[in-house]
């Protein structure tokens, strides 16, 4: 278990660097943005509680302000993610339940499971970080197109990310 | 009392989200309202220097472009010049110079946001204090808001709470420029009233009223002009000199008189 929490530890680091240094600058058409730093919340173990889960989510997302001067605006969406992520893992329990310790990775638990998991947490997030970027419900239709747009593409590269470093061990 | 505390724990996880919510929202509040940084950004010495790095990294893969805006920057420098010479020398110019320009690197930059940001290598030990304008390229970049001992924090053109007071070269003489969050090549010219006849192309520069921007530097030219019957003023949409995309050198103007202007008008007041 100490080795996973090293693990876990490096793998935050590289999370909030990769975002802050590369996926920051990859914007699509103006439109679509990438946090694929959510990846790193996705994949926390799926028996974490809710209250640490929330500080882990608080911790990464300031992180992320201060790399692109947002200033508490990703913490705001991240403790909101880590607040409704236990919901939503309770409510598609597989038939027979989750095997011990396990982890909510697409090449572990499956990509169709991981869909119905992470497509409204990363809808959520992106939701609550673009409005509360824009102040406001003015602009209504442009900001929800950010947020789709954003939604898909962050899942791609978050599911992309898993299948291509993370290899196929437990962890 | 064990009620009381069996209440709250049963709702703990809503009670520690509603707590961390709010410190985020006094975080955001903070920020826009009261323009202050509590909470450590990217002009945070540690965050710079990681910035710093990555950015000596990136660089090499846009010296092209940057070649090509230095090359038309001199190229437009040495036209001024020209027009300077072809003076007659019976004018007397005032040699004092109202501006002292600092050169700055973009270490970090964003322009899809709707409030965005700039970061920029010098700070306090390279003489920058707040609300310096920084300028580039084509025309202006923004205005310093967090200093650091060696980085600093820019808030962009791009951001809604950025607002410059402008000129139409020759016609209008108070007018704002504002952008209204959409797209990063276009701002909009408030306060423009209807009786004036401009048309597309005007030039719009900034006007010295506030101190800070040196005088006659370009923002854009008219891009449309859209004026319904019942406004008073005209619904102008300017595109910018600037791509801010592509800045990556830029310059912070100190402003030598501006100390005085202050100490003035807080004389006044």
């Amino acid at each position: 278990m100490n080795r996973y929490n090293l693990y876990k530890i490096i793998s935050f680091f590289l999370y909030l660097l990769a975002q802050a240094l590369i996926f920051n600058n990859i914007v699509l058409f103006g439109t679509a943005h990438s946090f694929i730093y959510i990846g790193f919340l996705l994949t926390l173990p799926l028996e974490l509680a809710i209250i640490p889960g929330m500080i882990i989510g608080l911790g990464l997302g300031l992180g992320i302000d201060a790399f692109s001067n947002t200033f508490g605006l990703h913490a705001a969406a991240s403790v909101l993610l880590m607040y409704i992520r236990p919901k939503i893992i309770s409510g598609i329990t597989p038939q027979g339940g989750y095997a011990v310790n396990m982890i909510p990775r697409p090449n572990i638990i499956g990509l169709a499971w991981f869909s119905t998991y992470a497509l409204p947490l990363i809808f959520i997030h992106h939701l609550v970080l673009f409005f509360v970027e824009f102040g406001g419900f003015d602009l209504f239709w442009s900001t929800l197109l950010k947020v789709l747009a954003s939604t898909a593409y962050s899942f791609i590269l978050i599911v992309v990310i898993q299948y291509m470093f993370m290899g196929n061990s437990r962890k | 009392m064990k009620s009381l505390f069996l209440f709250f724990y049963k709702f703990r996880a809503f009670i520690s989200l509603i707590l961390l919510e709010s410190f985020c929202a006094f975080l955001i509040v903070q920020n826009s309202q009261y323009h202050r940084a509590l909470f450590f950004n990217s002009s945070n010495t540690a965050i710079g220097s990681v910035l710093l790095l990555s950015n000596n990294i990136s660089q090499y893969f846009r010296l092209i472009d940057i070649n090509e805006s230095l090359a038309s920057e001199n190229a437009a420098l040495k036209n001024d010049m020209n027009d300077f010479r072809e003076l007659p020398d019976s004018i007397k110019y005032d040699s004092t110079r109202n501006f002292n320009y600092i050169s700055a690197r973009v270490i970090n930059n964003s322009v899809d946001m709707r409030n965005n940001m700039i970061t920029i290598d010098v700070g306090e030990n390279d003489g920058i204090k707040k609300n310096m304008a920084v300028i580039g390229g084509g025309g202006i970049i923004g205005k310093t808001r967090y200093v650091s001992a060696n980085y600093t924090l820019v808030t962009s053109i791009l951001h809604t709470a950025s607002m410059v007071p402008a000129v139409i070269k020759g016609k209008v003489n108070i007018c704002t420029v504002k952008w209204d969050g959409t797209n990063p090549y276009m701002v909009d010219l408030l306060y423009v009233p209807r009786h004036y006849s401009i048309i597309v192309g005007d030039s719009v520069i900034t006007s010295g009223y506030s101190g800070i921007f040196p005088e006659n530097l370009l923002i854009g030219k008219i891009y449309s002009i859209d004026l319904s019957d019942d406004a008073p003023f005209f619904n102008i949409k300017v595109k910018l000199a600037n791509d801010f995309y592509k800045i990556a050198y830029v310059e912070v103007a100190e402003s030598v008189e501006l100390p005085e202007i202050d100490s003035l008008q807080s004389a006044v007041e």
